[in-house]
């Protein structure tokens, strides 16, 4: 609800201080009422008192007045002539001295015998015997009575003869002018009413002070609150009084509370009950104090509005510096740490603040040292990817404007995983420093360079023309012809480089990167020191990506074929192994040459695939051939990404026991520079194939820079001997002293010689004077499909057919 | 003084009876207490058998002291009662009951004249002047008639044999002299005797008198 700190505490102390406030009203407000109330109370009891006393000491008067007049000779005479209409008139003379308001002549039996009020009413009974009595006793009898619906304060006394010979009745009406007397004896402006109840009616008002508008709600204010008139204990015998009333309470009429005395009840129990209603009004009674409860009211509301001021600025003085905290926090957060916070508070928020300068010095500090980290190599110290990508788009940037050209010159360090494999990792960092050392010699003013991955260094150069960076690239090369000596060790250094150029191979700093690595890949593969970057041998090109994805299709549909090449053993001079050739026909394309798309097969990892399917189908065929009688082996070419497929092993097993093939039929050929580029695992990899029986054998013998001692190991069994080698064999001398060498070397090492590109007689009898094991070449047959490769076998010399059959 | 009276009374009765009987009898109240100045008459079933009127009776009612004296006076009807005032002040005399409305106005000494009483019944008598004064004449049919004494006891002689109707009345009976009344025949020289129990209002007198005045009643 309240967001702020400063609303929720401005409303907490402010309602806490309500709550007191309201508390202190109410109990001001209930004490003065009580009191008020008690006072009023006092009074009524105090008044019921006076009431009481007042018809006591008029109903004695009366008496008096009564005896001192029924004592008149002549008016007992009258009474004793026993003449109804004298008696009549004889009362009401009695009546009017005594200023009763209603007279009654009662004889010794209990007849009324005359009435003021009924004149010519015949003989009744008069109604109350007990009260007859009681004057027969005492010579007077007072009680309040109902007669007729009517209440009166009503005498009986007898008329002496000397001994009583009828009863005088003295009615003394209790009507609003009699309230209103009784009113003006109390000093409170106090409010009576009579009501008496009947029956069937109920409480009926006789007469009141109130306006005749709420005498109406009276009843209500008795039957509401239920006066059992059993409670009223009135023997026979007793002249009830205003005395015993029930202790005065608080009762509403019409919407207003009055104090409110309720008498017990007036007439005795012959007569019908009525009782006495002594009210004050509350409101009245309270109105003196009004002024006190306005001003009270007055003080409570200045009252809240100060504390709810002081709480605000209270709340403001610790909210305001809290927000200058948060603008801090906030600031901090978005990576600002020059503004210091500024607050001169003393308290626990100046503190917090002064903590808060600490952490932004100590945050600044440590961004600054990690931002070097993430942007430096941590052993060069050069410049990172990160940051050479950075540099780099600026430099784009510049260049764009100055018109000029970029190159990105990328320098991978070859063999250093051998080098840290067999010098240890300290002498290869230390070489890497030393390479650094001579790159930095080379790299000229406005020159990056960066340290990519451990064995990657890029070198960023602007120029004008593609010959200076060529140059750049050439004296990179040369800065390594001389070995780096590193704790008396001399260490050759081998590198590869790549080229790419800004604006030609692209505009952003990623892609001249990438294309970089992709010329440096391609240096590699074609075996050369460095490379510019070339679309078209770019197996990352959006078309080759395609081309891939075809190709997985093309496995799928057939699109794929194997060609073979028969191999001679020159000793038989007889066909005995033929190499499979996958050949592509592209539905859309045509015809692909295997140069175009095992390169991109092999960067992309689908070559697994394709070499599984090669390896079954020429397992396969192989088989067939055999049973069909020929001698044969089978050479399937195996990139160096398959020698990573630890699978391939336990693959080629199935295949032979599935095709019921011999495993010493199929060769596996590896070229050399695959081998070369990762020694260990190729190696590994191989001995295990080695182990099944199978041959492996070097392809593309003497391109690579494999090393004799390298040779050594491989678990070769054939080296084949590259076509460059072969092909102009009968014009070069120097070829055939080559070649010879080779094969002499290989013999040493207990490996056949295969030699391939054979393309004339003089080169195979050559080849067989040197003894060559086998040869193969367009000059025996050319790659071909099975049918023409069968077709062959039956006609070609060395188709091995006379042999066979 | 009115024993005396009443003996004289019953000497005359006794010359004129053939045969006389006589009854005794007391009077007590609902406490047991005795009743004095209760008047027990006999009357004669046969009222035939009353004697005849032939002189004329009088009776004295004293004024003294402020009070009537006797308190209550039994006497025949046609009986003429005098009124003499033996107090040195005057006193109105004055009846409104039935039997006898009269009055007698401030008057002192015996110049009054003798009242007739010839209707049977209850006269009270007041005085005007003295609102206490309360006495009684008690108009009878019959002259068998006898007060009880202090103790509550009376005795009537020389009453010819005869079947009677005992009555028995006091200025303060409570009820009817009828509801009372008993029946009786008497015979020969051996004496009947009666017994009442009445009961009585509150006494009227004393409460009228003024305090200074109550040492000499």
């Amino acid at each position: 609800m309240f967001r702020s700190f400063q609303a929720r505490l401005a409303s907490i102390f402010v309602g806490l201080f309500f709550l007191v406030l309201l508390v202190t009203f109410f109990a001001v407000y209930k004490a003065t009422t009580y009191n008020v109330v008690g006072q009023i109370k006092e009074q009524l009891i105090y008044s019921n008192g006076t009431f009481e006393r007042h018809l006591s000491d008029r109903a004695k008067r009366l008496s008096e007045n009564a005896a001192i007049l029924t004592a008149d000779y002549a008016f007992r005479e009258a009474i004793a002539a026993h003449d109804p209409a004298t008696s009549l008139s004889v009362i009401r003379n009695l009546g009017a001295r005594i200023r009763a308001d209603r007279i009654m002549l009662v004889s010794l039996e209990g007849t009324i015998i005359a009435d003021t009020r009924r004149p010519a009413q015949s003989p009744v009974d008069f109604p109350y015997m007990p009260l007859i009595e009681t004057a027969e006793e005492n010579d007077i009898a007072e009680s309040i009575i109902v007669l007729d619906e009517r209440l009166y304060d009503f005498v009986i006394v007898p008329v002496l003869a000397p001994i009583p010979i009828a009863w005088i009745g003295i009615g003394i009406e209790v009507d609003n002018a009699m309230t209103h007397d009784l009113r003006s004896l109390s000093p409170l402006a106090l409010d009576i009413s009579f009501l008496q109840h009947q029956d069937r009616q109920g409480w009926r008002v006789i007469a009141s002070t109130l306006h005749p508008s709420l005498q109406d709600a009276l009843p209500d204010v008795l039957s509401a609150t239920a006066i059992p008139l059993a409670d009223v204990n009135v023997s026979d015998r007793d002249m009830p009084h205003l005395k015993n009333g029930v202790s005065p309470n608080i009762r509403r009429l019409a919407g207003n509370d009055y104090v409110t005395l309720v008498t017990s009840r007036l007439t005795p129990a012959y007569s019908p009950p009525a009782i006495a209603l002594l009210q004050y009004p509350l409101e009245k009674a309270l109105s003196a104090y009004q002024p006190m409860f306005f001003w009270l009211k007055v003080l409570s509301v200045l009252g809240l509005l100060f504390s709810a001021l002081g709480c605000i600025l209270v709340a403001r003085s610790i909210s305001k510096p809290v927000l200058t905290l948060v603008d801090a926090a906030s600031r901090i957060e978005h990576g600002d740490y020059q503004q210091a916070i500024q607050l001169k508070q003393k308290d626990e928020l100046g503190r917090l603040a002064l903590a808060f300068n600490g952490m932004m010095d100590a945050i600044a500090e440590r961004e600054e040292k990690i931002l070097y980290q993430a942007h430096h190599d941590s052993l060069s110290g050069l410049p990172n990817r990160l940051q050479l990508e950075q540099t780099l788009r600026e430099q784009i940037n510049q260049a764009t404007h100055k018109k000029e050209k970029l190159a990105v010159i990328l320098i991978k360090i070859e063999r250093l995983h051998e080098i840290n494999n067999t010098l240890g990792h300290q002498i290869g960092d230390q070489l890497i420093l030393k390479i650094r050392d001579r790159l930095l010699l080379l790299s000229r003013q406005g020159d990056t360079l960066a340290h990519l991955t451990k064995n990657t260094f890029i070198l960023l150069s602007a120029g004008t023309a593609t010959d200076e960076f060529l140059l750049l690239a050439k004296k990179v090369k040369g800065l390594f012809e001389e070995p780096c000596a590193i704790d008396d060790i001399n260490v050759d250094i081998h590198l590869r480089l790549g080229l790419s150029f800004f604006p030609q191979h692209g505009d952003s700093s990623k892609a001249l990167i990438q294309k970089a690595d992709v010329a440096m890949y391609s240096a590699l593969q074609a075996g050369k020191p460095f490379a510019i970057y070339d679309s078209e041998k770019d197996t990352f090109r959006r078309d080759h990506l395609s081309l891939m994805s075809e190709l997985r299709q093309g496995l799928l549909n057939d699109e794929l074929e194997l060609y073979y090449q028969p191999k001679i053993d020159l000793l038989k001079n007889v066909v005995t192994h033929a190499e499979a050739l996958v050949r592509w026909n592209h539905p859309t394309k045509g015809f692909m040459s295997p140069d175009t798309f095992i390169p991109l097969a092999e960067q992309s990892g689908h070559i697994n695939k394709l070499t599984i399917w090669a390896l079954e189908h020429a397992i396969r065929q192989c088989s067939t051939w055999n049973k069909n009688g020929h001698d044969m082996s089978i050479a399937v070419n195996i990139s160096v990404k398959d020698l990573l497929n630890k699978a391939l092993p336990d693959i080629i097993v199935t295949m032979l026991s599935q095709f019921q093939l011999g495993a010493e039929c199929l060769v596996l050929e590896v070229t050399e520079s695959s081998i070369m580029n990762d020694p260990e695992i190729a190696l590994s990899v191989l001995t295990k194939l080695h182990g099944l029986g199978l041959r492996v054998s070097i392809d593309d013998f003497g391109t690579g820079y494999s090393s004799m001692e390298y040779l050594k190991k491989l678990p070769a069994d054939i080296l084949k001997i590259d076509k460059s080698f072969v092909m102009d064999l009968a014009q070069n001398k120097d070829d055939e002293i080559l070649v010879r060498s080779m094969i002499q070397l290989a013999h040493n090492l207990g490996l056949k010689v295969v030699a391939e590109g054979i393309e004339d007689e003089k080169a195979l009898a050559i080849l067989s004077t040197n003894s060559c094991d086998y040869v193969q070449g367009f000059f025996i047959s050319r790659p071909l499909p099975v049918d023409a490769f069968n077709e062959w076998l039956n006609t070609s010399t060395w188709g091995g057919r006379q042999a066979v059959s | 003084m009115h024993k005396k009276f009443i003996a004289i009374f019953c000497l005359a009765l006794q010359s004129v009876g053939s045969h006389a009987a006589g009854l005794v009898g007391n009077v007590t109240d609902s406490d047991g207490q005795a009743v004095a100045d209760a008047v027990i008459s006999l009357m004669p079933l046969n009222r035939n058998h009353l004697p005849p009127l032939d002189t004329v009776q009088m009776a004295k009612m004293d004024q003294w002291q402020k009070q009537y004296v006797p308190y209550d006076l039994p006497v025949l009807v046609g009986a003429e009662v005098s009124f003499p005032n033996k107090d040195n002040i005057k006193h109105h005399v004055y009846s409104f009951s039935q039997a006898k409305r009269f009055e007698l106005k401030l008057y002192s000494g015996i110049n009054a004249e003798p009242v007739l009483f010839d209707k049977p019944g209850v006269v009270v008598l007041g005085c005007n002047i003295h609102d206490w004064m309360l006495g009684y004449i008690y108009v009878l049919e019959t002259p068998y008639f006898v007060k009880t004494d202090d103790t509550g006891h009376m005795v009537i002689e020389n009453v010819p044999d005869d079947d009677y109707i005992v009555s028995v009345w006091h200025p303060r009976l409570r009820g009817t002299t009828k509801e009372h009344d008993q029946k009786i025949s008497l015979q020969g020289q051996t004496a009947s005797s009666v017994s009442f129990t009445i009961k009585l209002k509150r006494e009227r007198r004393r409460r009228r008198l003024p305090d200074f005045e109550v040492e000499e009643y």
